[in-house]
């Protein structure tokens, strides 16, 4: 399973890669902002799952979402963002987000939202 | 008479506590707040986000150089070198989780929150919207001590 991170800090994604790596992820590939999310994305083997940071330089998370979902509706795609305000959560589920996970977040959490997410599309989290 | 209400600013001391206990590991344990209504001098770096919208004002994280390092290091996993881009990345980062928690906390106000700002510099200052008071809560945790700098008012 190909998980994308999309984060213009350098620092949240190690972050989040280790987390990912220690449930058992480990085809992890990163953009540093929305627009070399959308190229990365159209780039074979396309990613399965997409966590997206709002808040970024170029093309924020929100639009990176709408514009993907503009032809694909089968990514996973979770938000991974501080932006917790409730219409905020709406606009991006009336978007096609699968999940949303607010920051800042421990493993625990990342863990449960992820396997709730491939639960509800069928999948199982990968074997550690 | 400058005044800021109070659950302004505890949104920001929450989301403060939260994000060093989800991301960094620690308890924070706050001092007793100060009204400071010209600019602030704060400590070796300082993480800044601009707040508009509804609202005018800054949020400061504010840290001696010892306790960002370690704070780095509980936060990333490893030590780094101060000048490296990585280290102002995180403590950006941080600064971001804070700005962004505490802004959920106001419901009915539109709030935007700019691309975090780190400055470093023994003895800068950071100076609040004009006529906005800065309030500044001094902070501890098993890393060191640090300071959260907040200037908030509502647009009339």
């Amino acid at each position: 399973m190909r998980i994308m991170l999309v984060d213009d800090s350098k620092v949240m994604r190690q972050i989040q890669r280790r987390a990912l790596e220690s449930l058992g992820f480990r085809d992890i590939i990163e953009a540093g902002d929305g627009l070399e999310a959308l190229e990365m994305a159209q780039k074979e083997p396309k990613p399965d799952i997409i966590m997206l940071d709002w808040n970024m330089p170029r093309l924020d998370g929100y639009s990176t979402l709408c514009k993907i979902r503009e032809t694909d509706q089968s990514t996973i795609i979770l938000m991974c963002t501080t932006e917790a305000e409730k219409p905020r959560v709406v606009e991006a589920v009336k978007a096609g987000v699968n999940n949303y996970v607010i920051k800042p977040f421990t493993p625990a959490v990342l863990q449960e939202k992820l396997g709730e997410t491939l639960q509800r599309a069928g999948l199982t989290m990968p074997t550690v | 008479m400058v005044t800021m209400k109070v659950d302004y600013i505890n949104a920001f001391i929450a989301a403060t506590q939260t994000a060093f206990g989800s991301m960094v590991g620690t308890e924070v344990e706050l001092g007793d707040a100060t009204l400071n209504t010209s600019h602030v001098t704060p400590y070796d770096i300082s993480g800044f986000i601009g707040l508009s919208g509804d609202v005018i004002g800054c949020v400061v994280l504010s840290f001696p150089m010892d306790t960002a390092l370690a704070t780095y290091e509980a936060f990333a996993d490893e030590k780094i070198d101060p000048l490296d881009p990585d280290f102002f990345d995180a403590i950006g980062e941080l600064t971001n989780m804070v700005a962004g928690n505490a802004k959920a906390q106001f419901d009915g106000l539109n709030i935007s929150i700019s691309l975090p700002t780190v400055i470093m510099g023994k003895h800068h200052c950071v100076s609040a919207p004009r006529g906005v008071p800065f309030i500044s809560v001094p902070c501890n945790c098993n890393l060191g001590n640090f300071s959260v700098e907040v200037a908030f008012r509502e647009q009339v």
